[in-house]
This record gives C-alpha cells, structure tokens and sequence, in this order.
C-alpha cells in the first residue's frame, strides 16, 4: 500500500515538472513546410519603395544597395514567384543570424529555390530556410530597364 | 522666401518649428523631387529633428506612429527558439504590443541598416518607440526613428553607426558612408562587379 502511495507521489511529482517546464518554453507556433522559388531581395526598399516601384528595387538594377542593406542588418527576403509574397528570412541553413548574415549577403539577388518552413504572424510571413535546393544566380537583368538604382551604387 | 534648393526648404523648415514635418516632403517644388533619392536622405538627416520627434522620409503614404511593447526575438516569438539576450545584434527584432500585435522592426535612422542594434540592449523590456509604417501588398515595415528605454530619456535610432565602427574597426569619420567602406561589401563588388554579373558585364555596361 505504501509503496502504491510513493508511486502516485512520483507520477504526481513528474507530472508538475512537466508542465512547469512547458511552461517554461516560449509559445512555439506552428510551422508550414514549404517549397519555395525566388529572388534575395532587399526588403526595405521593396516595401517602403523609397526609391521607386517595387521593380525598380529588384534583379541587377538594385544589386549593390540590396548587398548594402544586407550587410546593415536590413531583413533579406524572398520574393516567391508564384504569389509574389515576400517572406522574411529568419534562419539559413541551421545559421540562426538573421543580421548580416555572409552567406545571405552573398546570395543578394539570385534566383533561389529552397526548403524550409514558414510561420504567419500578425500579417507577415518569416521563413526558415532548410536547405538550398538550387541557385540559379543572378537572372533578373532590370539594369537593361531602368539603370542602377540608387545611382550611387554604380561605379 | 521663395524655395529652391534642399537647403532652403531646410532652413524654411527649422524656421517654423511648430510646423509638421511632414509637410516637408508636400512643399517640394516638381523639378526638386525629380532628382535623385540620396540628396533627399542627406537633407533629412541634415534637418534630423531632436530626439524623440519624427522626421519625414520620402516614402509614400508612410504613417507617423508611436506606440509601446516588449522588445521581442523573433525567431525566439516564432520557434521557441531562444537565447539570452535576443541575439546581441544577430537576430531581427520585434516590438510585442496589445494594440498592433508584434511589429517588425526592419530599418532605422542610419542609411542602409536595420534596427537590430537599436534595440537588443533593451530585449524583453518595454519601450517607447516612434517612427513610420509603411505598408505595400499586405506587408506593413516600421522604420524606428527615436527609442525611449523604461524611465529614460528618447534616443535617436543612429546606433548603427556606432555598433559598426566597433565592429568593423574602421575610423569614426567612415560611419556616416560605412557602406561605402564596409570590407565585406567591398569584397563582394570586387568579385562579382556592381552588377552582379562579373567584371565582364560590368566592363561592357559600364564603359
């Protein structure tokens, strides 16, 4: 009977220390795993058009100030083809630095296609990039349109 | 006074201190807002307002804002995936409120660089910030111009320049253009070219 007792005890005991410790933990969402194809871009400049349309501030025309940015700690971003969404990149390839990360200032401007999960917050979406499928470099030549933007990122 | 020149509507600007800053960009005859953006971003920073006041950007449609929240990692909000002190500089941030659920905080005062080092020193506390949303195909960013910590005083959002010149090890004077001499950018140009398509393409485009 007395042994019954103790292992009630023990169940009771390991039972609060588990939830305590969920507790604990910071509130985890729910990720989507996804697919995702699409250019590096420069989010600040792509949102806030502060130097034009959105299109202006993408590809070859942009490509200096989009490494600029990058480097100054500006979130790097993913425009996805298919809905033309914009998703924040928060992790890349187990790197948890999302400020200035070198391989995300290297990447500037390629075209992308990764793995990954993505989480929706209060009308954003971040992602988490798994794993680089395939880079297929830079291929939005919008310098043939519209020149160097700003024009002091040119030579 | 008739206004001419970026400097002029400065000057006019700073003489009429109980003006809104936002009629700055309104008062702009067409053939001045024909140039180009960085001698607009110079004029902006020469008219920086003091601390804890708005200053205007050329963003179209930006909204003044201030509001207050709780200094948030956001891939620690996201993933559960946390760290001491909201990743010292490395991570993007986020301000946590009641009324505006959790903001990205993507840029601040200094040309070309985020917020990250506007606010990890302040990770998980409430603050005070100001500064402009702007918003385009669903997605709202907020440049954070002015932070005012638990009990202090409003700071101008310039940490940046600072955290750079400590980090890079270059003279204080580079920090106003630190992207121009950022060893790490200048590497990437030097292989890749302005285009981003080699030496080559630039050579061609370029000459």
């Amino acid at each position: 009977m007395q042994s019954r007792s103790v292992s009630i005890l023990k169940c009771l005991c390991y039972s609060v220390v588990f939830t305590l410790g969920m507790a604990g933990q910071s509130s985890a969402m729910e990720g989507k795993k996804v697919t995702l194809t699409g250019e590096m871009i420069d989010t600040w400049c792509y949102v806030s058009q502060i130097m034009g349309s959105s299109a202006v501030v993408t590809g070859t025309a942009h490509h200096v100030c989009a490494v600029w940015c990058a480097a100054g700690g500006i979130p790097v971003g993913l425009l996805n083809k298919e809905d033309n969404k914009v998703y924040m990149v928060l992790s890349f390839e187990g790197d948890e630095t999302s400020v200035a990360n070198e391989k995300l200032l290297n990447l500037q401007s390629h075209e992308l296609t990764v793995k990954g999960t993505v989480f929706e917050l209060d009308g954003l979406s971040y992602l988490n990039v798994d794993e680089v499928v395939s880079d297929n470099g830079i291929v939005n030549l919008t310098h043939e349109d519209f020149g160097i933007v700003p024009g002091q990122a040119a030579p | 006074m008739s206004i001419t020149t970026f400097g002029d509507i400065c000057m006019k600007h700073l003489e009429s201190p109980t003006r809104s800053r936002s009629t700055l960009l309104s008062e702009m005859p067409g053939r001045v807002k024909a140039v180009t953006i960085l001698p607009l971003l110079l004029l902006v920073a020469a008219c920086a307002s003091p601390p804890g006041e708005i200053d205007a950007w050329p963003i179209t449609g930006a909204q003044e804002s201030e509001f207050s929240g709780t200094v948030v990692d956001l891939l620690c909000e996201l993933n559960g995936n946390c760290t001491d002190n909201c990743g010292e500089g490395n991570r993007q941030l986020g301000v946590k409120t009641d009324s505006l659920g959790t903001v990205l905080v993507a840029k601040n005062l200094t040309d070309f660089s985020g917020a990250a080092d506007e606010l990890w020193n302040y990770c998980g506390q409430v603050v005070d910030v100001n500064g402009l949303f702007t918003t385009h195909q669903g997605v709202r960013f907020f440049q954070v111009q002015n932070v005012r910590p638990p009990e202090g005083k409003w700071l101008k959002a310039t940490r940046y320049s600072e955290a750079w010149v400590a980090r890079s090890g270059k003279d204080a004077g580079m920090a106003r253009n630190w992207h121009e001499h950022d060893e790490r950018v200048k590497a990437i140009i030097k292989r890749d070219g302005y285009l981003g398509l080699g030496q080559q393409a630039d050579d061609e485009y370029f000459e």
